[in-house]
């Protein structure tokens, strides 16, 4: 880049980090990493020291991490250094967005649908960025052991909702499985946090705070984030049983909830074996976080980085990159999903085109340089 | 040509017969009280001794008799049916099947019911207004109006506070939980109904141990349908209180209803007006008239968006599909998609007077361009006709 810049990257255990330390090296750009995992985001006393005392010790024009933190935002406004964060979890989670409001503050969200949010909410420095892939990154190893039909790699979200229903009485109960259905039947909309209202945490409360020992009861978001997982939950587990009925299907999670066949195989490493288990299935599959409102989740990138053929959900994101049947392949619906996998088996020369066009279309459109140069420009 | 018109005291009956008279058709009217919707033989005498008298070629009513159509059926007579209530039980009925029934719906989607019903005869027909009695009762379509008007915001419509859920005398705390949670959800997305998908076969057979349903042997719908309608009528009476509550905080907002005035801040709430006589003087004298659509229209043009752009009023409607299929949005009516949307658009319009009363003015335009109970009964005996295979003058 033609502007000298030094940038300190903090660190955590974020997989694009590897990606965007090869794009910065391509790119000549000088940095430092500082590694730090924060395990509450929000107040950590000695990383709040350390990192004061980095920025201080040494000049930096720019901030930079994966996700956005509030101890880097604040202690970057307080020395006027920029922070530039790139989020890739939806929904964040953080207690106070506060600091959002911060002039150092240059976020960028992959989801569309989260800008829209917070920009509508009178934050500003909020932009959108699409997620990128690194071909370069993957190691495979070929191997019998990962030969399949399909494939899913992911969490199945072991459930933490029955704990958060059991206090409740009946008819919150239902109304939170109101709330899940209602989600779950509208489709393309995400609208589970305008439904989880105020009124509705003030009435759940006043039963969390005497079942809960630490006597604080629930916020809003954390019981959205239950229902985002249940949700996401119940829909990857029917998918995943529907197919394993009926062909060879492997599980790669740490969660072990297959019924109805299917092989459960663990989790896999991402960067060392992920890559193979995408190219030893003949198809593999994303079944998003429904929390997403229109982003293209990073599972759909890793996945056709490596070369492998996807099946997806609709997300409208993709619809600006990809055209469905010539780069992947959306499902709309559960039966939708069945039809389309029994195809594309079957129709193996169809699928390897598909998988070879979606591979080209990240190598042109996903690459980690045009993004490092959009963040730090 | 010769009509038999059976009119019900329904709200459009002088507007349609004045339509007739200026058409030059000939027409009688008829209005037989009956003590069943399938079965009355006094009723059925007297329809038929009318047809034996008028030698009427064509039978005419507003929404849908099965007991007329029995009677068409037996003596080969046309049966026009416009049907503008939505939802209309009436179609469920297995007489829809006749041969003689020609079912002209307002909105597409219950073409399509009456479609899958097994209906021969099916067209999608809009709604009309008498645009003569209202240009001459308002003196509109000369100069340039006053900009001097009575209301700021107006409503027109039942706040439905006696709708048939909230008649139900118990149900399990959890199914209630339920319900209320797909009620909210609903109010938040216009044109899909959720219920559809939302009552799965648990919950209705949870609900149907406390909610005692008949099946009626002569109609095609089942208990589930019955009570979609429900909660579809107890999200709109949820919907309207909620809006309008929400609009009273901030503007001046005078509701005309039957609806108890407890409901809405004090004063808001003004009593009711006549259709033909008060109504369209607060369309007319109102900055803004908003509608607010019955839940189960789903895509159709609700009756009451065509009598507020025939008076000249300006329209700020939910989003219906066909409203804007029809009309140009932003040019001859203004639609809002959520809560946020209506109280931004209301307090915009109620400052940019110039802008609004052009859009109120091109909205009335295209009602007398293309909506007049002339046009629209041309095309309805046009598609009959050709049928039929008869000619008509």
């Amino acid at each position: 880049m033609k502007v000298r810049m030094k940038i300190l990257f903090w660190q955590w255990n974020a997989f694009l980090q590897r990606g965007m330390e090869r794009a910065l090296d391509d790119l000549n750009v000088e940095y430092e990493v500082f590694f730090y995992h924060l395990t509450d985001w929000e107040k950590d006393n000695t990383f709040e020291e350390l990192f004061r005392h980095r920025l201080n010790e040494q000049k930096y024009d720019i901030v930079l991490s994966v996700n956005y933190c509030p101890l880097v935002s604040i202690i970057c406004q307080e020395s006027g250094i920029r922070y530039v964060s790139w989020v890739y979890d939806a929904p964040i989670h953080i207690r106070d967005i506060s600091s959002f409001q911060n002039a150092c503050n240059r976020i960028y969200f992959f989801d569309r649908g989260q800008t829209e949010k917070y920009l509508k909410a009178g934050y500003s420095n909020i932009f959108h960025l699409p997620l990128a892939a690194d071909t370069r990154v993957w190691q495979f190893e070929k191997d019998k052991k990962y030969e399949c039909d399909v494939a899913f790699v992911g969490q199945l979200y072991q459930s933490f909702y029955d704990c958060l229903m059991s206090p409740l009485p009946q008819y919150y109960r239902g109304m939170t499985e109101g709330f899940i259905n209602a989600q779950s039947e509208v489709y393309g909309a995400y609208f589970l946090d305008e439904l989880i209202t105020d009124d509705f945490m003030k009435d759940v409360n006043e039963f969390y705070v005497h079942a809960f020992a630490d006597g604080k009861g629930l916020e809003k978001r954390q019981m959205e984030w239950a229902c985002v997982c249940e949700l996401t939950r119940r829909e990857r587990i029917m998918a995943l049983s529907l197919l394993a009925g009926r062909y060879h299907v492997h599980l790669y999670s740490k969660d072990n909830e297959l019924q109805n066949g299917g092989v459960y195989c663990g989790p896999v490493e991402y960067y060392s074996e992920m890559p193979s288990a995408f190219r030893g299935a003949k198809i593999n599959l994303n079944i998003s976080l429904k929390a997403i409102r229109f982003g293209i989740p990073l599972r759909v990138l890793d996945i056709m980085s490596c070369g492998g053929f996807l099946i997806t959900n609709f997300q409208q994101e993709l619809l600006e990159y990809f055209e469905p049947d010539e780069d992947l392949v959306i499902y709309e619906n559960m039966k939708d999903l069945v039809d389309k996998v029994e195809y594309y088996l079957i129709n193996e020369e169809e699928r390897k085109r598909i998988a070879q066009n979606g591979y080209g279309k990240i190598k042109k459109y996903f690459g980690f340089e045009e993004r490092m140069k959009h963040l730090l420009g | 040509m010769n009509i038999l018109y059976y009119t019900w005291n329904e709200n459009s009956a002088q507007d349609v017969k004045q339509a007739f008279e200026r058409l030059g058709w000939n027409y009688t009217e008829i209005s037989y009280s009956f003590s069943n919707y399938e079965k009355d033989e006094v009723f059925e005498y007297k329809v038929e001794s009318a047809l034996d008298k008028t030698k009427a070629e064509i039978m005419f009513t507003f929404n849908y008799f099965p007991i007329i159509s029995n009677v068409c059926e037996k003596r080969g007579i046309p049966y026009i049916a416009w049907v503008y209530d939505c939802p209309h039980l009436t179609i469920y009925s297995k007489t829809i099947k006749h041969e003689c029934n020609y079912l002209f719906l307002f909105d597409r989607e219950m073409k399509k019911t009456a479609d899958a019903m097994g209906a021969v005869h099916t067209f999608h027909m809009p709604l009309a207004v008498n645009t003569h009695r209202l240009n001459v009762q308002l003196g509109l379509g000369g100069e340039k109006r006053t900009d001097s008007f009575k209301h700021d915001v107006s409503f027109v419509g039942s706040l439905y506070e006696n709708n048939m859920y909230n008649q139900i005398s118990y149900l399990p705390e959890y199914l209630k939980g339920y319900f209320d949670a797909g009620i909210a959800a609903q109010q938040k997305i216009w044109g899909y109904n959720i219920f559809d998908d939302l009552l799965d076969e648990d919950i209705l057979a949870q609900a149907f141990q406390y909610i005692k349903m008949e099946e009626n042997p002569n109609y095609y719908f089942t208990p589930s349908n019955i009570l979609v309608n429900m909660l579809e009528q107890k999200v709109t009476s949820e919907e309207r209180i909620n809006l309008l509550g929400k609009a009273a905080e901030y503007f001046k907002l005078d509701v005309f209803t039957n609806s108890d005035p407890m409901l809405l801040a004090k004063g808001v709430i003004k009593g009711v007006v006549s259709y033909v006589d008060e109504m369209p003087q607060i369309f007319y004298n109102s900055r803004i008239n908003v509608n607010i659509s019955l839940r189960s229209i789903t895509s159709g043009i609700p009756l009451r968006c065509m009598d507020i752009m025939g008076a000249g009023g300006f329209l700020l409607s939910n989003y219906q599909p066909e409203l804007a299929e029809f009309f140009v949005p932003g040019e001859e009516f203004v639609y809002f998609d959520s809560e946020e949307d209506l109280m931004g658009k209301m307090e915009y319009f109620l400052s940019h007077e110039k802008e609004r009363m052009e859009i109120a003015k091109n909205g009335w335009q295209k009602v007398n361009n293309g909506f007049s109970y002339e046009n629209r009964l041309a095309e309805i005996m046009d598609k009959v006709f050709s049928l039929e295979n008869v000619a008509y003058e």
